[in-house]
């Protein structure tokens, strides 16, 4: 079949077609898989370097039930008709599509009119099963609405679908079936003859017995080649927000709020993936492609929204984006011949329910085609086999662990995680390349495989799509876009030296230092300890707990090696600590290798656990041995932490390439060797950023700025003087990116003062010329698989709840390093980790899971552990409203440990404070005195653990953690 | 009096130190007296990068290679798939069947002058190694006449 495919694909272009499509949209692909079952020639003409991207691809995925239209219009009748089809077709192509339902929520007596209103309009239109529900019932179904619910207007049969993913299928099945799709294709002119319309290109003239204009927002311009101006495109532009998956739960249902002569409502609804979109605003807008977003309309989509689901945290953000309807200036859908022009169909103002009334649409314009005078043949393949019509893809993440487990013994790419966030595989991203409309661009990949949707935006899985499309295109890495022509990604490769001046050089070999050595049992069923991570938690808590007397552990990266993110970070700093002396990254990651080197401890790199059940039972996948489980006794977690995106700080403005979180950026720059740009701003100055100020310095590229929305800077007073003051940076505080511009690459950013409620303050705006943006915005615990586990997480310090030190609630699960909370240092990370094992070793000694130097007798399953809840029998350790999070949250009693070791962040910085341990009747147990006391700085005191025994301690007694301004 | 951040250690302390009488106040131990008074007569700084690496592939290798590709895996020949996808992205600038190019971590052995931080970066770009690369090789024993060695951070055996 693929054979067959390539064939179609790269045969020439013959200029004679039987109908040519103009826009790659979902109404195109729709127009055109309608006709991929008939003998004819059709060629599809899409301006940009994929379908899809235009309105389909930035839309709420809505499948309309059809009460909002007019009655009797053709847009009426091709919404509930494309509703009523949307589900096969979804089933047909593999498609995700779910029949949610949707509700119009009324909050007022008028509002209860208007729901009305609609509900006979619904009913005249022939929408199924449409009702009013009253305020109660509209509560039971959607339990996170706003109380002062009057009404709603309840429609079964609304749903949710991925729209670029329809349209893409509807286009791959066209291509498979023979249908030419040319990309890059601008339709410059349209001349009627009496043989048909001779439709020019940038690539030539095609002469077309048919021309089907479904341009979308420049379907007007394509008509007016041709006939004199009729109707006129009025792009609206709708801004949204798209949350992270926790937020999917506040709505079951699509919500909508009620429309009114004044403003238009917001919606919230989940998307077939599981996030929650918010919006759309509407705004007219006179440049059909500037899906900027805009700080007003944020905002208004913010308030509308959270009016109608209080509970919506928009800090969960991930994405803004906008897309632009392609509204006309008539009411209905065009549809039509045009009577001046034989042989060409205008398909235009598909507005909203376009999406929903793409299914009608397709047939619907076939049908006015033979009406036309057009033949239609029934293609003998497509009889023989109608499966030909249907598409099926493999989505690992949606797969049952057999379904895994046998689709990995077929190909063991299926086995390499490539996105962790969505579960995507590397076998997927090369279907994708490979696919009958290849994907060519990293956002193509991700429209098809959702690799790069989630929560970290890519900043994992970019740079290894990178590789993956730069093998299977042929292409240099400056060749890779992002998206559309235009949005490179690098620039070049770093230490671009000309050849001939290169100088091999003859290295002096240090002394003796091997390599590592890993090992890899066939068959994993069982073991002592399982360590998630092989960073410097990861490394640490290993060596330790083997030195305490634990052999049987496993440690599981999905890397391809050990280090973690210490790799990349190439620069000095580390190990004064604990190596007592001042190391690099990759120096530290190294040592830290190095300790477990000569034991039977078990690593697994290129290895990612897909799931933790709270029985400790480990689900993991590598291209070795497969997907395999593990049962472990106990779990250290040290899976790190990941970069705050874009999204969460909500930066309005345009979409282009160029903007970088700044480890993402450190990786491309110190490990891929690629270049990022020439002219830079950084946004934030948390010490990742201020690292990458003087990398990109230090590697040619200009840094302009580094802006920080705080009075104060963010990162270690030693990298503002060495990373900033060295290179003469201006440090920017109070400052924050107002605007991001720039269509395909970044072109300027907007930077402006805030006040001190980070209110922006007018007039105080610069544009700033830079091609590159880095986003060093902080650090979330990257927790997925404790969630999964059943762990409850800390909202403070993003991580586990624990006791003691590392000791999580549920038995058996402890935690350390930046997946408990995000550190400044690795050296305290690695004593945290040591933590970890001595706390995970006691715990296997004490349940009797462990028999020192007797490891014949770990196997079989786990059975003196019960699954229980540690909390009962300890002491709260809560922090004042001065103090932003406190680890660990419990001690338990009695507390046998001398001395007690408290970590903690404060909320602002004090020149000299006072930090105050009370219990809740009031008495004092600490007291120290600190200056310089910052935000940017994790802050530690010890003390001994006599302080709190008299008079006795129980459980029903808190401590309360404080700090004040000293004197 | 010239005020400075100390940047021996995470601490970050505010130095004070007098360039007349050479005195130094703030500092919360010795290293960071000698740090200010370094800042004063002569800066120092460790300086890191990454150098252009090459790792030819083993004869052995290619074999296994091309065994690899003759097998068909659900209908489609078997790239070089176990590597691809963790091949530095700079490989892909000059693709080549026996070399794999990535980038290798280097430091300065100690710190050099501030001011010769531009020459030891553009000395830099035109050094390249092969594999096997251990920690603390030593690339160059004179950087830039610095007088002060390169030497490289990680272990790379091969790409």
């Amino acid at each position: 079949m693929l054979f067959y495919m390539v064939i179609t694909m790269t045969k020439p272009s013959s200029d004679k077609a039987d109908v040519v499509i103009i826009g790659g949209g979902v109404v195109g692909t729709s127009i055109a898989y309608s006709l991929s079952c008939y003998d004819l020639r059709v060629i599809l003409l899409e301006k940009d370097n994929d379908v899809s991207l235009g309105a389909t691809r930035a839309n709420s995925g809505i499948v309309h039930a059809g009460y909002d239209p007019i009655p009797e219009s053709l847009m009426a009748r091709l919404n509930v008709e494309g509703n009523r089809r949307m589900s096969a077709l979804c089933k047909d192509l593999d498609v995700p599509f779910e029949t949610c339902g949707s509700l119009v929520i009324s909050r007022s007596e008028e509002e209860d009119q208007i729901i009305q209103q609609l509900y006979e309009r619904g009913i005249r239109n022939g929408v199924p099963e449409l009702k009013i529900l009253s305020a109660d019932a509209t509560l039971d179904r959607e339990p996170y609405l706003t109380r002062d619910v009057h009404s709603s207007l309840f429609a079964p049969s609304a749903g949710i679908v991925m729209p670029w993913t329809l349209c893409i299928a509807m286009a791959e099945v066209f291509a498979r079936n023979g249908g030419e799709i040319r990309l890059e294709t601008c339709v410059s002119g349209l001349n009627s003859s009496t043989s048909g319309i001779r439709v020019q290109t940038n690539r030539g003239d095609i002469n077309a017995r048919f021309v089907v204009n479904a341009a979308g927002l420049f379907s007007d311009e394509i008509h007016n080649m041709a006939d004199r101006p009729d109707f006129k495109i009025l792009p609206s532009r709708g801004e949204y927000y798209l949350l992270e998956k926790n937020q999917g739960k506040w709505a079951k249902s699509v919500i909508f709020s009620c429309p009114s002569p004044i403003t238009k409502g917001v919606l919230v609804a989940r998307t077939a993936h599981g996030n929650l979109i918010v919006g759309p605003t509407s705004e007219t807008i006179s440049d059909k492609e500037d899906t900027s977003t805009t700080a007003e309309k944020l905002h208004e989509i913010r308030e509308k929204a959270s009016s109608l689901v209080p509970c919506i945290n928009f800090s969960e953000n991930i994405r803004n984006y906008s897309g632009i309807r392609a509204n006309s200036d008539r009411h209905d859908f065009i549809i039509r011949r045009v009577p001046s022009v034989p042989g060409l169909i205008d398909v235009a103002g598909i507005k909203s329910p376009g999406l929903a009334a793409s299914p009608a649409i397709g047939p619907y314009v076939v049908d006015l085609l033979r009406r036309e005078g057009l033949q239609l043949q029934m293609n003998s393949s497509i009889l023989r086999d109608p499966n030909r019509l249907k598409r099926k893809v493999v989505r690992f993440h949606d797969m049952s662990p057999q379904e895994r487990a046998s689709l990995i013994s077929t190909d063991t790419r299926y086995a390499r995680m490539v996105c962790r966030c969505e579960t995507v595989t590397e076998g997927e991203i090369r279907d994708a390349i490979h696919a009958p409309l290849p994907a060519r661009t990293i956002d193509a990949i991700k429209r098809r495989t959702d690799a790069g949707l989630g929560r970290c935006q890519g900043g994992f899985c970019a740079p290894r799509i990178a590789a993956i499309l730069a093998e299977e295109l042929h292409i240099k890495p400056t060749d890779i876009l992002q998206d559309k022509e235009g949005s490179y990604l690098f620039t070049g490769p770093t230490k671009i030296a000309p050849e001939s001046t290169c100088d091999a050089v003859a290295v002096t070999k240090a002394d003796t230092i091997s390599g590592r050595t890993d090992s890899m049992p066939a068959e994993v069923k069982h073991c002592a300890l399982a360590i998630i991570g092989a960073g410097p938690a990861g490394l640490a808590a290993a060596s330790k707990a083997y030195a305490e007397g634990i052999t049987d552990i496993i440690v599981f990266e999905r890397d391809k090696e050990t280090g973690g993110i210490l790799n990349q970070c190439i620069h000095t700093g580390f190990g004064l600590r604990v190596y007592n002396e001042t190391l690099t990254g990759p120096e530290y990651a190294e040592r830290a290798a190095k300790e477990i080197e000569n034991t039977d401890i078990s690593i697994f790199t290129d290895t990612m656990v897909l799931d933790i059940r709270s029985d400790r039972l480990i689900t993991a996948v590598n291209r070795k041995d497969g997907l395999f489980f593990c049962h472990a006794d106990a779990i250290i977690l040290a899976m790190g932490c990941r970069e705050r995106t874009r999204g969460a700080i909500a930066i309005p403005g345009s979409r282009p390439s160029g903007i970088w979180t700044a480890g993402t950026a450190q990786r491309y720059m110190n490990i891929e060797g690629c270049m990022i740009g020439s002219q830079a701003v950084i946004l934030g100055s948390g010490d990742i950023g201020l690292i990458m100020a003087r990398r990109l310095m230090l590697e040619g590229i200009h840094v302009k700025a580094c802006v920080e929305v705080m009075p104060e800077p963010g990162g270690l007073s030693r990298n503002i003087a060495q990373c900033l003051e060295d290179f003469n940076i201006p440090l920017l505080l109070s400052h924050t990116v107002t605007e991001i511009k720039g269509k395909e690459r970044l072109e300027s950013v907007v930077i402006a003062q805030v006040d001190s409620k980070r209110d922006i303050i007018v007039g105080t705006e610069k544009e700033i010329t830079c091609d590159t943006l880095l986003l060093s915005v902080g650090l979330i615990p990257e927790n997925e698989l404790t969630k999964q586990a059943g762990l409850t997480l800390d909202k403070n310090t993003g991580g586990p709840y624990v006791v003691n030190a590392t000791t999580c609630l549920t038995d058996g699960f402890f935690a350390c390093g930046n997946v408990l909370h995000v550190h400044d240092l690795v050296d305290d990370v690695t004593l945290e980790a040591h933590k970890a094992a001595y706390e995970a070793a006691a715990f296997l000694k004490a349940n009797g899971n462990i028999h020192i130097d007797d490891k014949e007798s770990i196997s079989g399953p786990m059975s003196s552990v019960t699954h229980t809840q540690n909390t009962p029998n300890s002491l709260r350790i809560l922090p004042s409203d001065a103090i932003r999070y406190v680890i660990p949250q419990y001690l338990s009693l009695p507390i046998n440990n001398d001395i007690i070791d408290i970590s903690f962040r404060v909320r602002q910085s004090y020149e000299r404070a006072e930090i105050i341990i009370r219990r809740s009747d009031k008495l004092e147990v600490y007291r120290e005195r600190k200056s310089h006391v910052k935000p940017g700085e994790m802050q530690k005191i010890h003390f001994s653990s006599s302080m709190l025994m008299a008079p006795e301690i129980n459980q029903n007694v808190d401590l309360i953690l404080d700090i004040t301004e000293g004197n | 009096m010239r005020e400075m951040t100390c940047i021996v250690c995470p601490i970050g302390c505010q130095l004070r130190a007098d360039p007349t009488k050479m005195t130094v106040s703030g500092n919360r131990c010795p290293r960071g007296r000698k740090y200010a008074l370094e800042e004063l007569t002569s800066p120092r700084r460790t300086v890191t990068s990454t150098i252009r690496i090459i790792h030819y592939q083993k004869p052995e290798h290619d074999a296994q290679l091309s065994a690899m590709q003759s097998a068909l895996v659900s209908g489609r020949p078997m790239e070089d798939c176990d590597r691809s996808a963790f091949k530095p992205l700079v490989d892909f600038f000059c693709p080549s069947a026996n070399h794999i190019e990535g980038r290798l971590p280097v430091k300065t052995a100690q710190d050099v002058p501030k001011d010769r931080i531009e020459d030891i970066m553009q000395a830099i770009h035109h050094l390249v190694v092969t594999t096997p690369i251990h920690m603390g090789d030593v690339i160059i024993d004179n950087i830039a006449d610095t007088g002060v060695a390169l030497i490289a951070t990680r272990t790379l055996l091969e790409l």
